[in-house]
């Protein structure tokens, strides 16, 4: 029997939903893709990152107890009688100073012998490994469910009962799989051994002597003997002419939306941008039932040589891509390369309309310090399209990392730093361990390997044992061959792609921080006075001072500092120190400090 | 928005200037510009970039209200009015604010020291009113009703620091300042007879009259590379960002202790409630005083403090999301006061730091001063009690911090 719909509003017009539905996948499934306007020129926005990272999705939810100002449309759940209505602004003209309403856990501290922080394949690994290593472990994941992006689960499809497990965390993790039942919905649930956190994300993490603390945004906090930093990637979204149009989202937006709640973006949809992770999203989103108007890929095809050679070399990859393809050809979507997008335009209800491609090399430098002309090209090519999902890589999330102190590198084929660690998957401090994007973009096997490792050695450390296990780890061999071959793949990956962020698109006119509404021209301003670091863009144009911290406009800021440079993106700094790693309570944080950190 | 004729800084090291002013900061950039607009010859030393410490760390303050009576409030009071100069200047851009103060006490008796303070300023000529009940209701509609009484300062404004160095910087280099980036000064080069020469770490430079130890709270560093000994240390303080929120105050709020706090040098920390909003809707929360040397983590008991007492003092604020925190240094002397003068020892070594968290405010009058002192005038505020010689005369009766 099918459940029966929710019940909500939508600034008064009563709407229905499916019963799990977050509130930015039920706004789109009744056709309404802007929820927001901005607080200086009222613009329209609606969905970007769909994971809870940019902040660009703010709706004010009223529900039975009380207002919530300001909150993300894509990680809030939809409850029966929910009245949403949009966000006039980042709040200054709507968010009232309020008491607080939120029924979040009760305060309270946990202590386990380890914490892993993040729910993805590297996390869950992580998880498994310390408690078969014999100790407690504390996992905390900020989404609703365990599984991160790469094993994102479908949320529940009635209000609070739990969603059948997948079979690849039963068959992967079985010691988790019980309590994860548990953690269908945000809160926590446990086994012997085993807590899982959902629902909210560490704002504070600091390292003691003997111990670490990470406090939660609800209140929670966590107290162990050593860490497993596993936090995962954000994407890497470049800005173009009209890239902050509702509709236009990044490709791990569309990827969530479907996975989670079976809702997809649009119904005629470009996938643009460059590296591999266009392809599973588009093939996707052209499975369940979406016009996939094209892919386009920003590298030329003789750009895309190398990748041919890489894959040559890893059969598995190889097998992968091959699905992708022949997904991709029975659907009948076209593969464009040497393309990418000029700029995209809102039809009449001021959404994505029509999106306008042309060859990478004519539009660089067109745009640039040019914002009122249009391009023009002659192969320039006009896609009708009602969603535009965008994607040009990952970017270790650092802010925790960063929180510690611990050491970090650029590795070979990265563009970006990741956290610094050894084949046990040590950090440079005692009891920190790190596993998966974090340490530089890899993808899910390295993750899941390096999890496993950082677990049992986690585990290792709280229990005073060497973590090569003294005999030597029979499964430790082949595990590490594993991760090598996977390493040198993502290595090559990344050489291949580097180079393909086109930044001569970005006109002056083209929004680069949507939390502050600072434009390009603004931030070549300050270039153009001096500013030589992220921070000093920071602070001489407010990019990245919004909600997000400079999640979303950070790694930009870097590329174009180091464009013009002439440096790398790395050396110019990041907008990565975030003392408060996600927005949380005063009342909360007033709480006061807890145990000595 | 991009003016590409705007002077790019960051020349190379000249062979030599007349006058030598180390660090880019509100105070190093305020003496530069005003220095280069009478045609001297002037060269400005960054080791970082404009405004990269102190500077960009605080609320850009421009306050009478903690300040006590006596040559602190009279340069505080003739800096305000040489703000206000500028502001006419430069328009919006270094969003010069005139948003006022007000100083609220918890109690019968922190109001009447409150009132008694209040009473020195007035008759120093700093417009004051009293406000309790309805009348303090009335001005801020969502304060804590546990609040005695309160003291309003209209004269307290506020400006965005880092466009105000953007500013003073755009002004030096427009008279012919050169300003080099990157260099750090070392020492002075021995064994050059007849002349001073500095070395930094971009080469060496000969220095005509004098250099300017304008390093905000590295200026103590500075100084001992220099042969002299200024006690001047890192005072460090917290800021918390809120969301933006729609106006909880127009002003910038404070509790009474707050100026007990800055002249308090004793052990551990202080913490005393600074509430304001900002053009952007963040509120900014502080503030905190601990000698802890250059620690940057920040404290997590200090950030539950500042959250703690900014929500008894706007009980409206438990609810609003905290964003961020940053951590600020502020160059600290023994007594309070700047240092503002000739080195008492070091020839060729002038002060200009020390301000604590007052830099910001007191940065033009004392660039006025320096000025004086360079042309042998009196300036408009004696310098007596600034002195950089004070320091040497007396046995230090306060703590400084471990370094």
């Amino acid at each position: 029997m099918t459940p029966p719909d929710l019940a909500f509003t939508f600034d008064g017009r009563p709407l229905a939903a499916r019963p799990g539905a977050s509130v930015a996948s039920a706004l789109l499934a009744n056709g309404i893709r802007t929820w927001r306007h901005t607080r200086t020129l009222g613009e329209g926005r609606g969905l970007l990152c769909g994971i809870g990272s940019c902040f660009d999705c703010l709706v004010d939810v009223r529900t039975d107890t009380g207002t919530e100002r300001a909150v993300r449309a894509c990680v809030t759940s939809l409850q029966g009688g929910d009245a949403v209505s949009t966000s006039e602004s980042m709040g200054a003209s709507r968010t009232e100073v309020r008491a607080a309403v939120h029924a979040g856990m009760p305060a309270g501290v946990l202590r386990a012998d380890v914490l892993v922080v993040g729910g993805g394949p590297a996390g869950l690994a992580a998880a498994e490994g310390a408690i078969e290593g014999g100790v407690s472990v504390v996992l905390v994941d900020n989404a609703a469910r365990l599984g991160g992006q790469l094993m994102r689960q479908p949320s529940s499809d009635s209000g609070g009962s739990c969603p059948p497990l997948s079979p690849w965390l039963a068959a992967r993790h079985p010691r988790l799989a019980a309590a994860a039942e548990l953690a269908g919905a945000p809160g926590l649930a446990g086994a012997p051994g085993l807590t899982i956190a959902t629902g909210a994300g560490i704002w504070q993490l600091r390292a003691g002597k003997h111990c670490v603390v990470a406090w939660l945004e609800d209140g929670l906090m966590v107290e162990a003997t050593a860490v497993v930093l596993a936090p995962g990637a954000t994407e890497l979204v470049a800005p173009f002419p009209g890239w902050e149009l509702p509709g236009v989202v990044t490709a791990g937006a569309a990827q969530s939306l479907l996975k989670a709640h079976g809702q997809l973006i649009g119904r005629r949809v470009l996938v643009s941008g460059s590296g591999p992770f266009l392809f599973p999203v588009a093939a996707g989103l052209a499975d369940a039932g979406a016009k996939v108007v094209a892919v386009v890929e920003a590298l030329p095809a003789r750009g895309l040589a190398p990748m041919v050679a890489a894959l040559a070399r890893h059969r598995d990859k190889a097998t992968e891509a091959a699905t992708y393809a022949v997904a991709l050809v029975r659907r009948g979507v076209p593969v464009r390369t040497g393309l990418m997008v000029a700029r995209c335009e809102a039809g009449p209800d001021g959404a994505v309309s029509r999106a306008v491609v042309v060859p990478t090399g004519e539009a660089g430098g067109e745009g640039r310090r040019d914002a009122g002309r249009a391009l023009v090209s002659d192969r320039a090519r006009v896609y009708d399209v009602d969603a535009v999902c965008t994607s040009f890589g990952f970017v270790p999330r650092l802010e925790l990392a960063r929180q510690l102190g611990v050491a970090e590198e650029v590795r070979p084929g990265q563009t970006f730093a990741g956290i610094r660690c050894d084949e046990g998957q040590a950090t440079s401090l005692a009891g920190v361990f790190a596993a998966g994007e974090v340490t530089g973009i890899a993808g899910g096997e390295v993750a899941a390997l390096g999890g496993a490792v950082a677990g049992a050695a986690a585990a290792a450390y709280c229990l005073g044992r060497d973590p090569r296990g003294g005999e030597g780890d029979p499964r430790g061999a082949p595990a590490g061959r594993r991760v090598l071959r996977a390493r040198r793949f993502a290595e090559r990956v990344g050489l291949v792609y580097r180079t393909a962020v086109p930044l001569g698109v970005i006109g002056d006119g083209t929004v680069v921080c949507r939390c502050e509404d600072v434009r390009a021209g603004t931030v070549r301003a300050a270039l153009d006075a001096g500013a030589a670091s992220s921070r000093e863009v920071r602070n001489a144009t407010r990019c990245g001072m919004g909600y997000c911290q400079g999640r979303t406009c950070g790694p930009v800021v870097q590329l174009l500092l180091a464009e013009a440079l002439r440096t790398t993106p790395a050396a110019v700094g990041d907008l990565q120190k975030r003392p408060v790693a996600t927005p949380v309570r005063l009342e909360l944080v007033a709480r006061g400090a807890g145990p000595p950190a | 928005m991009t003016d590409l004729s705007a002077p790019a800084w960051g020349d190379e090291l000249p062979s030599g200037a007349d006058i030598v002013v180390v660090g880019a900061g509100i105070v190093g950039t305020a003496i530069a510009a005003r220095l280069a607009a009478t045609g001297a010859d002037v060269c400005l030393l960054e080791r970082a970039g404009p405004a990269a410490g102190s500077s960009s760390s605080g609320e850009g303050n421009l306050l009478l209200s903690d300040k006590l009576p006596g040559p602190e409030l009279d340069l505080a009071m003739r800096s305000l009015s040489l703000w206000h100069e500028l502001g006419d200047e430069a328009g919006a851009r270094i969003e010069l604010e005139r948003k006022g103060g007000l100083v609220a006490a918890w109690d019968a008796a922190q109001l009447s020291a409150l009132h008694a303070l209040a009473d020195r300023q007035e008759a120093a000529g700093v417009a004051v009113r009293r406000l309790e009940g309805v009348d303090l209701a009335d001005v801020e509609p969502q304060l804590s009703r546990h609040v005695a009484g309160a003291v309003f300062y209209e004269a307290d404004s506020q400006v965005q620091p880092v466009h105000a160095v953007a500013h003073q910087l755009e002004r030096a280099v427009a008279n012919g300042c050169r300003t080099v980036r990157g260099a750090e000064a070392l020492r002075w080069r021995s064994g050059v007879e007849g002349a001073a020469v500095l070395e930094t770490t971009c080469g060496s430079l000969r220095v005509g009259t004098a250099v300017v130890n304008a390093a905000g709270p590295w200026a103590g560093e500075l100084a001992a590379r220099l042969g002299s000994d200024l006690p001047v240390v890192p005072r460090r303080g917290h800021v918390l960002v809120t969301e933006p929120v729609v106006s909880v105050t127009a002003h910038k709020v404070y509790e009474a202790d707050y100026v007990g706090s800055i002249h308090d040098a004793g052990d551990g920390w202080q913490c005393s409630s600074v509430v304001e909003s900002t053009a952007s809707g963040t509120m900014l929360l502080g503030s905190s005083r601990e000698f802890v040397a250059w620690s940057a983590a920040p404290a997590p008991a200090i950030v539950a403090a500042i959250a703690e007492r900014a929500i008894a003092l706007f009980p409206g604020l438990a609810g609003v999301r905290l964003l961020r925190t940053y951590i600020g240094f502020r160059p600290a002397t023994p007594d309070r006061l700047p240092a503002i003068g000739w080195d008492a020892e070091i020839p060729h070594l002038l002060h200009a730091t020390g301000h604590e968290g007052a830099g910001i405010g007191l940065s033009l009058a004392t660039a006025e001063a320096v000025q004086c002192l360079f042309e042998r005038r009196t300036p408009p505020v004696g310098l007596e009690a600034f002195d950089p010689a004070r320091f040497s005369e007396a046995p230090e009766p306060t703590k400084t911090a471990p370094t």
